[in-house]
């Protein structure tokens, strides 16, 4: 996947907009707000951001990594990275590895005073039992992790690891950039472009606001200049990726602004198929609209230069809702496939331990993005509905029983369900239903993989014309 | 609508070049020499005798030639029109393919067969599938009253040219259409749910390779002047040309025979099937005692639908009219 025809648009335009900083890299964009008296040089600022990307990335390590109800500390670790705002937290991932230098080693490196906690989704998420709000269902979630040895309760079929992590995307990454950034925080009339954001501060409040949904997305500030497979390849931690990370060359990668991370990284998995262009379309938006703010020159934005930039909100959360789909799609894939591992080794009176193990992860995987994406402040109406229905509250469980409440002391009920077999085609339905309301085109394992094209061979040989 | 437009001509004209359809120029050409050696070879005609008798005006520039041409360019159009509403292919497989969740529950496992075995398989499937729908649909267009109504159309033809294929009725047409799509999506479920991701069909030129061989063997000679008739052993397995010249003849002996596209044993089975004899003269066309033109708009579009109704409604009105009158005549006791 290349990116050079954006890089070269992106590079036009700046040169056209008499900009002074380094084309397609975000964070160089210089202090624009009048009478600045700091000693700053750029106005891009989104370190709370990174330092919440981490502290996502240390949260999941140390959920996969409790030891249960042996481990009475567990709650405490879990909340160090829920709810505290420590500064010399350890950050726990990403961390060096030979040929793959981090530069911080604590979160208040990154930025002081930061949780997930805080900028949870506050409204209602009907797609988990208990009618809790986004931030009580993490809290939730957390708790229980605590008590699952690995973050895996096999009782219910829940993984931990992965609900948190990929709610987190959605409830907090997700949620707090296009539905609090990017929306009403960005249109805010009160929060001009002519002033600083607060007494000293190098940016204006539109320009903050921006790249705060930007450090939210995950991508590095240097994403326009890498392809699809480099961006992967960093998110891993790829020795072969790290001069492509290390964008200054001092050697380190700086997790402020040249590390991969949640969305971006799901975005850049998309894009190595080659068929879609996911990060680079919503990089490429936020870098523009970026350069529209700046190109001000600390001026009040007017409705013309408002309505382009709601245009390029637009870009942005249209493709960041595929990327989220086209996760949930992927994973449901995934849950057909164990479906299917299951019942053959069921059959056979085999261990399906190990298989069972990776249903729940994939499940896990499937209904925290499910849930993510429910809460970008768009109503989905009868497509989240049906979601809800199709995915239910855990997975079919090996007595064809199934999560269906939580009682007053918060403990799961059960009760008897559809079969695996038909759980199995709610996978199915899952996958058509999200590729038609997302229009997706990435479409990883894909039940139906090769089906329309197969359908589109044979109708050159459907024939209307008897004889 | 002028894209509607540009896709009509792009089909009414690659229709003409695509190697996806049976008159495109290679199969035609390719039918052209079949015929040539065929009359030099075996009827012993000189090559020029042989191309007089293959362009005989009567067969390409008559009334009954024009009605083919007719209905190739309207029904292209009628179709373009219709083909939004018709069933798509994409809906019954995957309709289909959840129910062979119920119906094979225990499938085998993935990739027990080599892909390439997979492929042969589907397109073997795929194809025997295929003709078998076109052999009994067409047997039912002969056999139920109201749908020879709209089949008569292909039949009134009393020339026979490759574009005679097209001269039917948009209700056949649409018939047709819907036979292709359940089939074509019987046989991708199926294999979609026996073997994911190995389905695949081996084609040439984007054809089925069974429907590319069957074009390339003079598929047109089917529909036309040129008696091909293969010998008996043959004719068992595959339908001749001769054999589908049979199938227009309005002689007695031949009607509703030789239902088939390219194989013959489905007639063979349904009792169907005749032979052809290379000495015999046919002629084409309905056995019909009517002052009809069956070249005109009107015959080839609207008569059916009354023709269907008659069928349909009135006739079956009518003998249950005769049956009420019969038991009221009856003498009570």
């Amino acid at each position: 996947m290349s990116f050079k025809p954006f890089a070269l648009a992106t590079l036009v335009t700046s040169i056209g907009s008499s900009a002074a900083f380094a084309a397609d890299v975000y964070n160089q964009f210089p202090v624009a707000v009048k009478n600045y008296q700091g000693s700053a040089t750029s106005s891009v600022s989104y370190s709370g951001q990174a330092a919440r990307q981490v502290i996502h990335n240390s949260l999941k390590k140390t959920i996969s990594k409790g030891q249960g109800k042996q481990d009475a500390d567990q709650a405490a670790k879990l909340a160090l990275y829920f709810e505290a705002k420590d500064a010399d937290r350890a950050i726990l991932d990403p961390v060096s590895k030979e040929g793959f230098a981090i530069k911080q080693t604590t979160i208040g490196e990154l930025s002081k005073n930061k949780n997930l906690s805080s900028k949870a989704y506050k409204g209602a998420i009907t797609s988990w039992p208990g009618n809790m709000t986004g931030q009580e269902v993490l809290q939730d979630m957390i708790n229980k992790a605590a008590k699952v040895k690995g973050g895996f309760d096999p009782v219910n079929g829940y993984d931990y690891t992965q609900l948190i992590s990929k709610f987190t995307m959605g409830a907090v990454f997700y949620n707090q950039a296009v539905d609090g950034y990017l929306d009403e925080k960005l249109n805010d009339s009160k929060k001009t472009n002519d002033k600083a954001y607060k007494e000293g501060a190098a940016y204006s409040a539109k320009e903050h606001y921006w790249d705060e949904a930007f450090g939210y997305f995950g991508a590095p500030a240097h994403a326009l200049t890498l392809d699809a497979k480099s961006l992967y390849g960093i998110a891993k931690k790829d020795p072969k990726y790290f001069a492509a990370a290390d964008y200054n060359k001092d050697g380190v990668v700086d997790l402020k602004a040249e590390m991969v991370y949640a969305h971006a990284y799901y975005a850049a998995g998309f894009d190595k198929s080659g068929k879609t262009s996911y990060l680079n379309n919503i990089v490429g938006a936020f870098y523009e609209g970026r350069s529209l703010i700046h190109d001000a020159q600390g001026t009040k934005l007017n409705q013309d230069q408002m309505a382009q930039l709601n245009e390029y909100v637009n870009t942005i959360r249209v493709n960041w809702q595929q990327v989220i789909a086209e996760a949930a799609f992927k994973y449901a894939g995934s849950v057909y496939k164990d479906l299917e591992k299951l019942s053959v080794i069921e059959e056979a009176n085999g261990d399906v331990t190990k298989t069972y193990r990776a249903y729940a992860k994939h499940w896990g995987e499937l209904k925290g993005f499910a849930m993510a994406l429910q809460v970008g402040g768009e109503d989905l109406g009868e497509t989240a509905v049906k979601l809800n229905r199709l995915t239910g509250y855990s997975p079919v469980l090996l007595g064809d029983t199934q999560v269906i409440a939580r009682n007053v002391s918060g403990e799961f009920v059960q009760s008897s369900s559809i079969s695996m077999e038909e759980y199995k085609l709610h996978m199915m339905k899952v996958q058509l239903l999200l590729a038609e309301r997302f229009n997706l085109k990435a479409r990883s394992n894909d039940v139906l993989a090769g089906m329309d094209d197969l359908a589109a061979k044979l109708s050159s040989s459907t024939s209307v014309e008897n004889d | 609508m002028d894209v509607f437009w540009n896709e009509y001509w792009q089909t009414l004209f690659g229709d003409l070049i695509s190697p996806q359809k049976r008159v495109s120029l290679t199969y035609l050409v390719s039918a052209f020499i079949i015929a040539l050696l065929c009359m030099t070879l075996f009827s012993k005609l000189s090559i020029k005798s042989a191309v007089r008798h293959v362009f005989q005006a009567k067969v390409w520039w008559s009334a009954t030639a024009f009605a083919d041409y007719k209905t190739f360019v309207i029904n292209a159009f009628i179709l373009k029109l219709i083909s939004p509403f018709l069933l798509a292919k994409m809906l019954v497989a995957i309709w289909l393919f959840e129910q062979w969740h119920w119906l094979i529950p225990d499938k085998p496992e993935p990739n027990i067969w080599p892909t390439w075995l997979v492929v042969l398989c589907f397109t073997a499937f795929q194809f025997v599938l295929d003709d078998f729908c076109r052999f009994y649909l067409h047997r039912l267009m002969h056999r139920w009253s109201f749908l020879w109504a709209f089949h008569q159309v292909h039949h009134s033809a009393t020339e026979l040219n490759p574009f005679t294929v097209f001269r039917t009725h948009p209700v056949e047409s649409v018939l047709f259409s819907l036979r292709s799509t359940l089939s074509q999506g019987f046989s991708i479920a199926l294999f979609f749910y026996l073997f994911p991701n190995q389905v695949d069909i081996y084609m040439v030129l984007g054809v089925n390779v069974v429907t590319f061989a069957f074009n390339l063997l003079g598929a047109n000679l089917r529909h036309s002047n040129v008696m091909l008739c293969y010998p008996h052993w043959l004719e068992k397995v595959f339908i001749s040309p001769a054999q589908h010249q049979i199938h227009h003849s309005v002689a007695r002996e031949h009607w509703d025979k030789n239902f088939g596209v390219v194989l013959s044993c489905w007639d063979r089975w349904f009792k169907s099937l005749h032979y052809s004899d290379p000495t015999q003269a046919l002629k084409f066309g309905l056995n019909s005692n009517t002052r009809e033109n069956h070249n005109s708009l009107l015959a080839l579009y609207l008569l059916p639908f009354l023709h269907s109704a008659r069928f349909l409604c009135i006739e079956p009105c009518q003998l249950l009219v005769k049956k009420l009158k019969a038991a009221l005549e009856k003498p009570r006791v």
